[in-house]
């Protein structure tokens, strides 16, 4: 059972630098954010103000360098390697902006993929694959492979993936950024009903305004600072 | 199961990676596999060329005998000669008996008399069997009566040919002198002048009567198989325990054993340089393939996969790539064999040999099975070492990549 005023994540004071050549740079400077659980949060923000990597470290994509993040009371810094693979098979979602679909399966056995790697017996991942392609509209695209469909059909594809997996949170990153304004916002009212729907957190970074209209809450990211 | 979908798949992703990766471990497996039938097909007639040319497959003397320098050697030859060749003859693998004695003789052609070494052989057996022997003039000894096969330089010395008489001298077992008359039959070659000079072969029957013995000196044996040779010699030792039998190679070990070693070294360098090269190549071709998908692999870790998981997928598909392109290696060396080189490969002598030969390629199943596990081998430390960057890679970086 979620709430929606319990928090998902809770991060304090993260910091996070990385180097090009000599130049360090420093993505993030002490942000401290609570998500609650069942909730749309935007992190809006130019190119390069550091939401995509809040998303990274929020994600266990990157390393937490300095501050604390606790996701449903866990703390993320204390997990092990393993801990984090897990963590990211089973309760994480990711929708990246370039899709990332594996281009030899088809759009089923795209989605199946990671069911299959969550150990999900063969009818039961077939019959959520189909069901997530379903709700994304494209259970009749279900045996085309990413490169027989266009780029918002491959988006809806990446979010099915995403949502069959059943994950307490979603993470996407410039997801409407390969995608015209009418699919863009096709997609984003499909995710928000889909949220809406499975109770899951969904958090987004985009710099396209129309995103922001979908989210129940939108920070505004600069210099790597919430502002 | 899902990894070796995803790794047959990845087969025709990009079909000319693919073909260009098959074809470099096609090539490089087809190139071991070949050398090494071609190494075997070798040694193989280097083997039945040397076995033709001098001893046959093997020899029996008495015990001791080919070890030590006797005053008279004739009283330590073999003495119950027809009672081994029955036994011999009953042996299962055993195909021809050839009694031999070596002797010193004077050949006269009556006006000049020469040192010379004889040989009593069964001319007319091993005629067949030694098929090596150079006959530069006239014929070899068949069942021409007293006929003589003389060395090539000692019939110039002697200045006969074909057909011209020729008187042995020899001292008898006994001690005292005999002598027999014979017509020059052939003239052959060893390619050893020295030898060459010195040589003549007649029947071992004319060889007794003129030795005045019923004895022979050794006895070579013609085999179905080399392979037959172990139970033979068992056989023959245990039946006469005062005869002791030598294998070819064990006779001639400073040409056969000493050539075949040296011939392996070589060959096992040229095997280490093609299966370097065969390597780099694969190394090279996997690790531009596992490079370019840096960003598909940062996704699969970023949905929880480990570097581990990363690394049975790349393996996987090292493996189907190794598998698929040593199997058509394999396959691409017998279309080889069954055509372009149906009618082997001409080769010169081999070392203490005089005639060229053909070498097939001796394409064994072992070897078979040998080159599969080398080129999935290689393909799958291609894919470790290509792979291990990228799996270890941090999430994020890779997925930056481009």
């Amino acid at each position: 059972m979620t709430h929606k005023n319990s928090a998902l994540y809770v991060a304090e004071n993260l910091h996070f630098s990385y180097e090009i050549g000599s130049n360090k740079i420093e993505a993030l400077k002490g942000i401290s954010i609570t998500i609650p659980q069942s909730s749309v949060i935007c992190l809006a923000g130019p190119s390069g103000s550091g939401k995509s990597t809040l998303l990274s470290v929020l994600g266990l994509i990157e390393p937490i360098q300095q501050g604390t993040i606790r996701f449903n009371d866990q703390d993320l810094g204390s997990l092990n390697e393993t801990q984090k693979n897990h963590l990211r098979r089973y309760q994480i979602g990711f929708i990246f902006q370039r899709f990332h679909l594996l281009p030899v399966l088809s759009a089923q056995e795209n989605v199946e993929y990671f069911l299959a790697r969550q150990g999900i017996p063969r009818k039961e991942r077939t019959q959520y694959a189909l069901e997530a392609l379903e709700s994304v509209g494209l259970y009749d695209y279900r045996m085309k492979k990413p490169l027989e469909m266009s780029g918002g059909q491959q988006q809806r594809v990446a979010i099915a993936r995403a949502l069959a997996k059943k994950p307490t949170v979603i993470i996407a990153d410039e997801l409407t950024a390969s995608l015209d304004q009418n699919t863009g916002k096709e997609i984003m009212s499909l995710l928000r009903t889909l949220s809406e729907q499975k109770g899951a957190s969904v958090i987004l970074a985009s710099h396209d305004p129309m995103v922001f209209g979908f989210a129940d809450r939108c920070y505004h990211i600069k210099n790597g600072e919430i502002v | 199961m899902i990894l070796f979908l995803i790794a047959f798949r990845n087969l025709f992703r990009n079909l000319r990676r693919t073909i260009s990766v098959l074809l470099t471990v096609t090539l490089g497996t087809g190139a071991l596999f070949c050398f090494d039938g071609f190494i075997n097909g070798v040694l193989n007639q280097y083997r039945e060329g040397t076995i033709h040319a001098h001893y046959g497959h093997g020899q029996i003397n008495t015990a001791g005998y080919r070890d030590n320098l006797y005053d008279t050697p004739s009283d330590h030859w073999i003495s119950n000669y027809s009672q081994i060749d029955t036994f011999l003859k009953k042996q299962p693998g055993v195909e021809h008996v050839f009694p031999r004695i070596n002797f010193s003789a004077l050949v006269s052609n009556g006006k000049r008399d020469m040192g010379a070494l004889g040989q009593g052989v069964d001319g007319d057996a091993e005629a067949l069997f030694f098929y090596s022997l150079n006959i530069v003039k006239g014929q070899t000894l068949n069942d021409q009566p007293n006929g003589i096969l003389l060395g090539v330089g000692l019939a110039k010395a002697l200045n006969v040919q074909p057909g011209d008489p020729v008187t042995v001298i020899a001292s008898t077992t006994a001690g005292g002198m005999s002598h027999v008359q014979f017509t020059v039959t052939g003239i052959f070659h060893t390619g050893t002048k020295a030898f060459d000079d010195k040589i003549f072969r007649v029947d071992f029957r004319q060889a007794q009567q003129l030795l005045k013995t019923n004895q022979v000196e050794s006895i070579s044996l013609g085999l179905r198989s080399l392979s037959d040779w172990g139970a033979v010699s068992k056989a023959v030792g245990e039946e006469f325990p005062e005869l002791e039998a030598a294998s070819f190679e064990e006779l001639d070990t400073v040409y056969y054993q000493h050539s075949v070693k040296w011939l392996k070294s070589q060959f096992k360098i040229v095997m280490i340089v093609i299966l370097v090269i065969v390597s780099l190549g694969i190394f090279n071709s996997i690790s531009t393939t596992v490079l370019e998908r840096k960003q598909e692999i940062g996704n699969l870790r970023a949905n929880g996969e480990s570097s581990w998981d990363i690394m049975k997928l790349l393996l996987c598909e090292g493996a189907v790539i190794g598998f698929v392109g040593s199997l058509m290696g394999i396959l691409l060396s017998l279309l080889v064999n069954f055509t372009v080189l149906k009618n082997g490969i001409a080769l010169p002598p081999g070392p203490g040999l005089t005639r060229d030969f053909i070498a097939f390629l001796r394409l064994q199943p072992e070897m078979a099975v040998w080159t599969l596990c080398m080129g999935t081998g290689a393909a799958i430390m291609a894919t470790i070492f290509s792979g291990l960057r990228v799996a270890r890679m941090s999430i994020g970086e890779a997925l930056r990549s481009v």
